[in-house]
């Protein structure tokens, strides 16, 4: 058994530490997903590759994505800051439009990837046979295993809407259409992110449970029961917003992860100290030890655990900096300058907010807190990250700002001609529900017939009347039924010629 | 007057604001100088925040249906319309995607057209479709001589 438990730890070693180097082939992928290269490789048997000696060079930092971060430091439009945001707010510019599709691109990619190591551990864990002496993760503890498989499903839902959003928003051929429609993958995007990084730390969970299983007989099983039980507890709120999909709840649900993943890394650790106590009781042998201090190792709390976040508010955000090759706390990399430069992007265009971008670094720099009031980065960080009074202002009347705004919601294309748009396609993720927005109840009643701004007398100019007179000409010039794109290119002109920026809000939810 | 927003205050007023602040007296002088500009860019320079290419447009009919120069006004639409959708003129070749654009663009013109001049301009549109204007034809005002024998002027 000996033996045994030291080449399980030897195994373990290896993969732990493979954990930390990049992958060769996979330049395009940024560091940021911290599951992507370390997925729980929980392999039984024997690695072919001897153990390599600790390599701890951050992620970022090697290999491919070295290179790719040399290509990307003399990019022309670095230095336009201002410039690029000014052109998402007005939303001109093809350019600034693919460069945000690109963005949305690597970073649905990057959950993507994350999301299929994640579900690999699942598949793995449920899969292992019991030891010789019957434990495992099975029994009762199946539903734990089931728990995470429920997960998967609504994660690749909210991925699965992204990226059919994105495909819409290339075909589209209107730019100002093509931000609205890449907006509107925000939540989703955020969502599965989010929800990818909890699953991943359940997934640590399990792990953890596994080895105590596994190595621990005198370990109580009920108690182990009982914590994973707690810990569920804790995430399942959280989980259930981010599953709902509806921006605002994502929104708070997001903010307030580096405060839970704080939680989850106090519950970790005093498992793990509490099963180190035991064996140090039964006189285990230091391999039994040391197959479950592994577990941390490739853990997604890693970075947060040798330092457990002290129960008292601390100021964060201090040891964050920004450097040239990313976000760094001290000399250690927390994420890559090229997933820096993606966030810029999503921030500027109004996909993704500044406050969830900063939940992101404050948990990948191991900045969890149990007091959500001390969340900001530097300032440094967050400007890198894109934040600016323009893109503040930006974000009013966009989708971050829907939540704080009580402008009621409208429909861009009128609700009585459900079916005609049904018929061209806006269903699903393109229902027309999903294209409503916040408009001032004077300002929509001007637009529908109300107030005194027109001044001829031989045309009404009425909203929907205008709209469909549009699109019922344009399918009889046409001959035929007019695509979903050229509905979609006729609308933004029909927005644009009102002054209606293109910030839609989902008519569900609040 | 800025109302930092195009629905709300005066629209009656600031247009008029800001036309006489660029030295004309009437919108349509202000758009005559302007040939094949598209509307929304009128919008913008009249107002980036604050005024709509269909105000610019409810403010220039009022001003046709006074001075009975209507039928010009709407072929002027499609003038900026065009303009818009085919910078380098009438598509070449029609395929499926070209005639979807000009669909969409006679699509448009309808809807910036009066209640008396529907009929007209539903004829208009059919015979662009039928008789197509040679490739590259690119009106650039109101007097296109194409344009004017499809719309001819009637008020006067």
């Amino acid at each position: 058994m000996r033996a045994d438990a030291l080449l399980l730890a030897l195994v373990l070693l290896a993969t732990g530490c493979a954990s930390v180097s990049q992958a060769p082939g996979r330049g395009r992928r940024l560091s940021y997903a911290p599951r992507e290269d370390s997925s729980p490789a929980w392999v039984e048997a024997p690695n072919a590759e001897p153990p390599r000696a600790w390599d701890s060079r951050p992620r970022a930092l090697s290999g491919a994505a070295q290179r790719l971060l040399r290509r990307q430091q003399p990019r022309d439009d670095v230095t336009a800051v201002g410039d690029v945001s000014r052109e998402a707010a007005v939303g001109g510019g093809a350019r600034s439009a693919a460069s945000t599709r690109q963005a949305v691109l690597d970073a649905t990619d990057e959950v993507k990837g994350s999301l299929r190591s994640v579900e690999a551990a699942v598949t793995k864990l449920a899969a292992r046979p019991p030891d010789p002496w019957g434990f495992s993760l099975t029994g009762v503890f199946t539903r734990y295993l089931d728990q995470g498989a429920k997960q998967v499903t609504w994660l690749q839902g909210a991925l699965g809407s992204a990226t059919a959003l994105t495909e819409a928003a290339s075909e589209v051929g209107d730019t100002d259409m093509e931000l609205g429609l890449l907006r509107m993958t925000g939540p989703k995007l955020q969502a599965a992110q989010f929800g990818t990084l909890l699953l991943a730390t359940w997934v640590d969970f399990l792990h953890l449970a596994d080895a105590v299983l596994r190595h621990c007989p005198m370990c109580s099983a009920e108690k182990l029961f009982v914590d994973l039980h707690r810990v569920q507890g804790l995430m399942e709120p959280t989980l259930t917003d981010l599953a709902s999909l509806d921006p605002e709840r994502v929104e708070a649900a997001t903010t307030a992860m580096p405060e839970l993943m704080g939680k989850l890394t106090r519950e970790f650790d005093t498992l793990q100290r509490e099963t180190r106590e035991t064996l140090k009781l039964g006189g285990q042998v230091i391999a039994a030890m040391q197959a479950v201090e592994m577990v941390t190792m490739i853990s997604t709390m890693k970075m947060a655990l040798p330092r457990v976040p002290p129960s008292a508010p601390a100021a964060l955000g201090v040891g964050l900096a920004m450097s040239s090759g990313g976000v760094m706390v001290g000399s250690r990399l927390v994420v890559s300058a090229e997933w820096v430069e993606m966030m810029r992007r999503l921030v500027q265009a109004g996909v993704i907010s500044v406050p969830a971008v900063s939940a992101a670094v404050l948990i990948q720099g191991g900045q969890i807190t149990m007091d959500q009031a001390h969340q900001d980065l530097p300032k440094g960080v967050r400007e890198a990250l894109g934040d600016s009074p323009e893109v503040r202002g930006m974000q009013v009347t966009g989708r971050v700002g829907a939540g704080m705004s009580d402008a009621p919601k409208h429909h861009v294309m009128p609700q009585e001609h459900r079916e005609w748009f049904e018929q061209r396609g806006f269903k699903g993720d393109m229902d027309i529900d999903n294209f409503c927005v916040r408009m001032e109840q004077a300002h929509h009643e001007a637009i529908h017939g109300g107030g005194d701004w027109r001044l001829g007398r031989t045309w009404p100019g009425e909203w929907n009347q205008f709209l469909m007179r549009e699109l019922l000409k344009a399918e009889t010039r046409a001959g035929r039924m007019l695509t979903r794109d050229a509905i979609l290119k006729l609308v933004a002109k029909h927005m644009k010629d009102y002054k209606i920026p293109m910030n839609f809000v989902s008519w569900r939810g609040p | 007057m800025t109302a930092r927003h195009p629905w709300e205050g005066d629209v009656r007023a600031r247009l008029y604001e800001r036309v006489r602040e660029r030295g004309y007296d009437t919108l349509t002088a202000f758009a005559e100088a302007r040939p094949a500009v598209p509307l929304h860019r009128l919008a913008d320079e009249l107002g980036e925040d604050d005024v709509a290419a269909v105000q610019v447009f409810s403010g220039l009919l009022a001003e046709a249906e006074q001075s009975l120069r209507v039928t010009r006004l709407v072929r002027d639409v499609l003038v900026r319309e065009l303009s818009d959708d085919f910078p380098d003129g009438w598509p070449t070749v029609m395929d499926d995607d070209a005639r979807m654009d000009v669909a969409i663009a006679l699509g448009r013109w309808s809807g910036y057209t009066p209640e008396t001049h529907q009929e007209r301009v539903d004829r208009a549109s059919d015979v662009l479709l039928s008789n197509p204007p040679f490739p590259g034809w690119r009106p650039l005002g109101p007097d296109d001589e194409l344009l004017r024998t499809l719309l001819p002027d009637e008020e006067a």
